[in-house]
C-alpha cells in the first residue's frame, strides 16, 4: 500500500511535465513518504532494586511519513512533519543483556520547524536547514512477560512501565528537488536532543538519552 | 490533487486515533520453548509443603499458614519455583510426597504418602545422596537417639529416581526441571566436625563429593532421560546467612570452603552439558548481602520469624516451617532477607526467582 502510493506519486511526477518551479512566499506544500527514527541510545542504570548496570536499548522504526510546509518568505518557511506512530522495541542491555525484548512503546514525535531554504525560489534544487521544538509523545507502553519475571512481578500484578513524554530541541538539514512546478522530492535528516526517564510500576526509574536521528524521504506537491 | 489532500487528512486522522489509544499494558505469562510442566528437586529452599501435615498443618490453619520454609501465608506462592511456575505458565504443582515422623512429645506427623501428578520432590532437610538429612527421622533411632521433627529428607538422588518411576522412565522435554541442593550436606558435615567425628578437611572432601554426585545425577537421571530445560542453582553463600554470620571465623571459613568446593565440583560436572543452565546464586547472594540497598533489602542479618510453636526454648526464634504473619517480629519486615537462620523471606525468594528468570531469558527459554 505504502509502496503503491509512493510509486504512483513518482509516476505522476514524471508525466506531469516541467514548468516554472517556485517555493515562493505564500506557497503551501504537502508531502508523503517514509520516515525512520534511529534512537542513539545511551542508557542510564535502572535504580534499585535492580542488578547493578541494568540497562535498556531501543530499536529504530520506519513509518509512513510526510509533512506540510508553508513558505513565509521566499526563503523562510515553517514545516510540520507528520507520520504514523512509530513502534520501538526495548531490549535488555548491560546486566540484562541477552534477555531479549522487555517491552514495546509507540512514539509520536510532533515537531514544528522553522526552516531557511537556500537559493532562489525557482531553483530546482534547494537545500535547507531547520530548527524546531519537538514534543516526543510516548504511549501504549507494553511490558513483556520477561520484564515481569525479571522485575519480580506476578501474572496478577504484572510490572508495567511508562516512558516520559517530553519537549526537546531538534535540528535538521535537507533538500528539495523540483521535478516541475508542482511535484518535488524532499529528503531530510534530523537530530533531536531527547533525554527522558522510564518508570516501572515497581518504582524503579531509568534515565535514558535517546537523541534520535530521523531520516525522511517524501514526494511533495506544491499548491 | 484532491487525492493527495484526502490522503494527508487520513494520515493525520490515523495519527490522532492512534494517539488516543494510549495506556500501559503487560503481556500475560508465556515462555518461548513450549514448557508445559515443572519438576523440582532439592531441599527446603524449594519445598512447598512436604511436611504440611499433622501438627504442622494444624498450626498453619490455626495461626495463618505453615508448611513452607519462609514466612508462610494461608495461600501459597512464596517459594521461588512457584513464582516461576506462574510466569511460564505451568500448572501449579504440589509436593510429590507428604508426611513426617516427629518424635517430639505433642507433635503429630503423618505417614509418608506419594501424591500422584505432583512433581515438586524437594523436601526440607534433604541432602544430595545421603538419607541422613537435617531433622531426619533416621536420627531418632540408635545410636543417635535424637528427638526431632522426623523429616523424611528424601535425598535428591532418590527424588530423581521417584520421578522417573512416576513418569515412565523419561522426560517429555517440555518440562522445566529445577535443582537446588547441597546446604544440608554442609550442615550435617559441619555437625560431624563439631562432634569431633571427622576432620575439617574430611568434611570439605565429603561435601565436594556431594557436589560432583549432584552433577552426575543431573546428567544421568535428568538430561540423559530427555529433559531439555534444566535450571540448576548452585549452593548459596551459606556463610552469609544469619547462621553463618554467628559462627566463629574459623568455622565460618570452613562453611565457605565446603560451599565453594561443592559448587566447583557441580560446575565441573555440568560444564558444557546441553540443556542445563547453572546459576551462580552463590555469587548473586554474596552481592546481595554485601550491597543490600541495591536489591532493596533493608536487613540481611535479622531473621523475621519470632518465637513460635516449634521454638526450643519457647522464647527463641522458631523454625520458619510454621512462621507466618502472626509470629514474626514487629516492624516493616517486607524487605528483610531472612525468615530464620538459613531460609529466605518471600522477598528473598522473589529475588531468587528474578535471578533465575534472568538466566532463563538469556537462554531464550523465557
Amino acid at each position: 500500500m505504502k509502496q503503491t502510493l509512493k510509486l504512483s506519486l513518482v509516476a505522476l511526477a514524471l508525466v506531469a511535465g516541467s514548468a516554472a518551479q517556485a517555493q515562493s512566499a505564500g506557497t503551501w506544500m504537502a508531502r508523503v513518504g517514509a520516515t525512520g527514527i534511529y534512537p542513539q541510545v545511551s542508557s542510564g542504570d535502572l535504580s534499585p532494586p535492580a542488578w547493578p548496570n541494568t540497562q535498556t536499548d531501543v530499536s529504530s522504526d520506519w513509518s509512513l511519513g510526510g509533512g506540510i510546509t508553508y513558505m513565509i518568505t521566499d526563503n523562510w518557511s515553517v514545516d510540520l512533519p507528520l507520520a504514523l506512530p512509530f513502534t520501538h522495541t526495548l531490549t535488555g542491555a548491560g546486566a540484562i543483556a541477552g534477555v531479549g525484548t522487555i517491552g514495546t512503546t509507540k512514539a509520536l514525535p510532533a515537531t514544528l520547524f522553522a526552516q531557511y531554504r537556500f537559493g532562489d525560489a525557482k531553483a530546482a534544487f534547494r537545500p535547507y536547514l531547520g530548527a524546531g521544538l519537538t514534543y516526543a509523545y510516548f504511549y501504549d507502553e507494553n511490558a513483556t512477560n520477561t520484564l515481569n519475571a525479571l522485575s519480580g512481578g506476578t501474572p496478577s500484578n504484572p510490572t508495567t512501565f511508562s516512558i516520559e513524554s517530553k519537549f526537546a530541541l531538534s535540528v535538521q538539514a535537507g533538500a528539495t528537488y523540483s521535478f516541475n512546478e508542482r511535484w518535488f522530492l524532499d529528503g531530510v535528516v534530523g537530530y533531536t536532543w531527547l533525554k527522558n526517564t522510564t518508570t516501572l510500576s515497581t518504582g524503579q526509574t531509568q534515565p535514558m538519552t535517546l537523541n534520535p536521528v530521523s531520516v525522511a524521504i517524501a514526494v511533495g506537491y506544491r499548491f | 490533487m484532491k487525492d493527495i489532500r484526502w490522503k494527508l487528512a487520513a494520515l493525520a486522522a490515523a495519527a490522532i486515533v492512534a494517539a488516543c489509544g494510549g495506556g500501559e499494558t503487560a503481556d500475560g505469562p508465556s515462555n518461548k520453548v513450549g514448557i508445559n510442566a515443572m519438576v523440582t528437586f532439592g531441599d527446603s529452599l524449594s519445598d512447598i509443603g512436604s511436611y504440611n501435615v499433622g501438627s504442622i498443618a494444624g498450626l498453619g490453619q490455626a495461626t495463618g499458614g505453615a508448611g513452607r520454609f519462609t514466612v508462610n501465608a494461608t495461600t501459597g506462592g512464596q517459594i521461588w519455583t512457584e513464582r516461576i511456575a506462574a510466569l511460564l505458565p505451568v500448572p501449579t504443582t504440589c509436593s510429590a510426597q507428604t508426611g513426617m515422623y516427629p518424635n517430639i512429645p505433642g507433635l503429630v506427623g503423618a505417614p509418608a504418602t506419594a501424591k500422584a501428578n505432583c512433581f515438586n520432590y524437594a523436601q526440607g532437610g534433604s541432602r544430595v545422596t545421603s538419607p541422613l538429612g537435617i531433622q531426619s527421622y533416621l536420627w531418632q533411632g540408635a545410636p543417635f537417639n535424637q528427638y526431632n521433627l522426623g523429616f523424611t529428607t528424601k535425598p535428591v538422588k532418590d527424588q530423581m529416581s521417584a520421578h522417573l518411576t512416576a513418569s515412565g522412565g523419561s522426560y517429555t522435554g517440555k518440562e522445566l526441571v529445577t535443582v537446588l541442593a547441597g546446604a544440608n550436606d554442609v550442615f550435617v558435615e559441619l555437625g560431624s566436625v563439631a562432634a569431633g567425628a571427622q576432620t575439617p578437611q574430611a568434611a570439605v572432601t565429603n561435601v565436594a563429593t556431594a557436589g560432583a554426585e549432584l552433577g552426575a545425577y543431573i546428567k544421568s537421571m535428568v538430561v540423559a532421560k530427555g529433559a531439555k530445560q534444566v535450571l540448576v542453582v548452585n549452593m548459596p553463600y551459606v556463610a552469609g546467612t544469619p547462621f553463618g554470620q554467628h559462627l566463629d571465623a574459623q568455622t565460618r571459613g570452613l562453611v565457605d570452603a565446603m560451599t565453594t568446593a561443592f559448587n566447583a565440583q557441580l560446575a565441573a560436572q555440568l560444564a558444557g552439558v546441553s540443556g542445563v543452565i547453572l546459576g551462580d546464586f552463590y555469587s548473586e547472594f554474596k552481592a546481595m548481602v554485601s550491597d543490600p540497598a541495591q536489591y532493596a533489602l533493608t536487613n540481611v542479618t535479622t531473621p523475621v520469624c519470632g518465637p513460635n510453636a516449634l521454638s526450643n526454648p519457647a522464647d527463641a526464634p522458631g523454625s520458619s516451617l510454621v512462621c507466618n504473619a502472626s509470629n514474626v517480629i514487629k516492624g516493616d519486615i517486607s524487605h528483610y532477607a531472612f525468615a530464620d537462620d538459613v531460609h529466605p523471606t518471600p522477598y528473598g525468594h522473589q529475588l531468587l526467582s528474578q535471578f533465575a528468570s534472568r538466566l532463563m531469558a538469556q537462554a531464550g527459554w523465557l
